[in-house]
């Protein structure tokens, strides 16, 4: 009787087994359709998507481990890395709406204001406050090759949204 | 029998004999690979480090604010901040409590709009952060500060801080600002045959309190309770200390034959220091039979020199 009732048990772990790696197949199945369906142009798209949202992952895993302080610098130190390599856009998208909408109503203003920044830029953390869900970070800004070219020195305001995710404002001098 | 017979019978021993076993481990197998899959797919729990816990006291001795009442005190402050902000002065003031709007505004809500005008000139923006919890009354410290986010701290930054207490009344909560807490009761009397001391009451600020004492002269000659003459003239002991009066640094306190004074001794104290006032002390009470700028000494001139304790117990 036991072992009559261990086979039919055996048996009905395998039945659902069954049923769920066909039902994993079909589904893989019809997304490799769905792929095939569109051109290679498309495919290579989907790959850098799936690529850039793999990079954009493990960054994300990395900042979440990290203290706040070394968030906050690792913010700051992607708003700077855009302006260093020109893109201004992504730059400006990082700014708090009330802020862009008070200093830098357009992308121009903003990437003339930003040229006041030296080529190859050093970071120097001088402080780090905390107000409530705002950071605020004293930082100075100075050419890291050049150094007879007079540091800037900035008050930034960090709002973080979640891992990787922010806003942040400057003081307009 | 032939070489694929032999295999096949082998085979069908094997199997018969381990199948069961192989099929056990491979059904095993299979589910943690599942279980491991399915894992995998799941959302990541994001668990930052993160500092900012506003409802955690930075001095614990008192406890923590009970969750049931986070939610309300949070509202109560932002109901009270954004009128504030908006200069709805009234709605603002009915707020706080009858204790704070008395002692601190005397009942005068153009003193409350002079100190809002004075903090709020422009917009601002708010964090709390709870200090301390004693006896049902929650301590925060409020930060007020410009829209920094909007502003990017362009044109300075200088947050301004002050101690709020929230305290529960009629199944809601009303607020103390500028460090005050509450008036307590004291109704303490004492007298000999010169003098009579009567505190009603006291005012309990987050770094002081004040006694509002009435000193009556039972006689008919001068009476110096303090005039800076001796090191030590009115105290509060707290058990194991003694705190000096604070507000007579300048000022003398005497009283003339038959007279009546109404007046506030202060003295250091933090709120949550967990210590409890034992008795107030007049270290020197000195008589004299006259008093005046001929009288330079009271000490030498006294007829009398005696120390009067009023117990607070």
């Amino acid at each position: 009787m036991d072992k009559k009732l261990i086979n039919l048990l055996l048996i009905i772990v395998i039945l659902i087994l069954l049923a769920i790696n066909i039902k994993i197949y079909i589904n893989n199945n019809k997304d490799e359709e769905s792929n095939s369906m569109q051109n290679i142009h498309v495919e290579n798209n989907v790959q850098n998507i799936q690529e850039e949202k793999d990079i954009n992952n493990t960054i994300t895993n990395k900042v979440s481990e990290m203290t706040e302080r070394s968030r906050m610098q690792s913010y700051f130190g992607t708003f700077i890395k855009y302006i260093e390599q020109k893109e201004y856009e992504s730059a400006y998208n990082l700014l708090n709406e009330s802020f862009k909408n008070n200093y830098f109503t357009t992308l121009e203003e903003f990437e003339n204001y930003v040229q006041k920044y030296p080529k190859n830029i050093v970071v120097d953390y001088k402080n780090i406050d905390r107000q409530g869900e705002l950071y605020v970070l004293e930082v100075e800004i100075k050419d890291v090759f050049d150094s007879t070219i007079e540091p800037i020195t900035q008050r930034v305001v960090v709002r973080e949204l979640g891992a990787n995710e922010f806003t942040l404002s400057f003081q307009v001098e | 029998m032939n070489f694929n017979s032999k295999v096949t019978i082998a085979l069908r021993k094997f199997f018969k004999k381990y199948g069961r076993i192989i099929l056990v481990v491979f059904v095993i197998w299979l589910i943690i690979f599942l279980i491991n899959q399915y894992l995998k797919k799941m959302p990541k729990q994001s668990s930052m480090l993160n500092t900012y816990t506003p409802d955690s006291p930075i001095i614990e001795k008192g406890g923590s604010v009970p969750k049931r009442y986070i939610e309300n005190i949070n509202l109560t402050v932002e109901k009270y901040f954004n009128y504030c902000n908006d200069k709805n002065y009234e709605q603002a003031f009915n707020l706080l409590t009858d204790d704070c709007k008395s002692y601190v505004y005397d009942n005068d809500i153009s003193i409350f709009q002079q100190y809002v005008d004075n903090i709020f000139n422009t917009k601002k923006i708010y964090n709390l952060q709870n200090y301390s919890n004693v006896d049902g009354t929650y301590i925060y410290d409020m930060m007020i500060l410009d829209d920094i986010e909007a502003t990017g701290t362009t044109g300075g930054y200088e947050p301004y801080k002050e101690k709020i207490a929230l305290k529960r009344i009629d199944d809601g909560f009303k607020i103390s600002n500028q460090g005050y807490i509450e008036n307590k009761d004291c109704n303490v009397v004492s007298e000999d045959e010169n003098i009579k001391i009567t505190i009603k009451s006291k005012d309990i600020s987050y770094r002081k309190e004040g006694y509002n004492v009435t000193l009556t002269n039972k006689t008919d000659r001068y009476i110096v309770i303090l005039d800076n003459t001796i090191r030590e003239e009115i105290t509060l002991n707290l058990g194991d200390q003694k705190r000096k009066v604070t507000n007579y640094s300048n000022a003398s306190l005497i009283l003339n034959p038959g007279e009546t004074k109404n007046e506030v001794f202060i003295f250091d104290k933090f709120y949550d220091d967990q210590k409890n006032p034992q008795e107030i002390s007049l270290e020197n009470v000195r008589i004299l039979e006259n008093y005046g700028i001929d009288v330079e000494n009271t000490v030498d001139n006294a007829n009398r020199m005696y120390s009067f304790n009023i117990s607070l117990k």
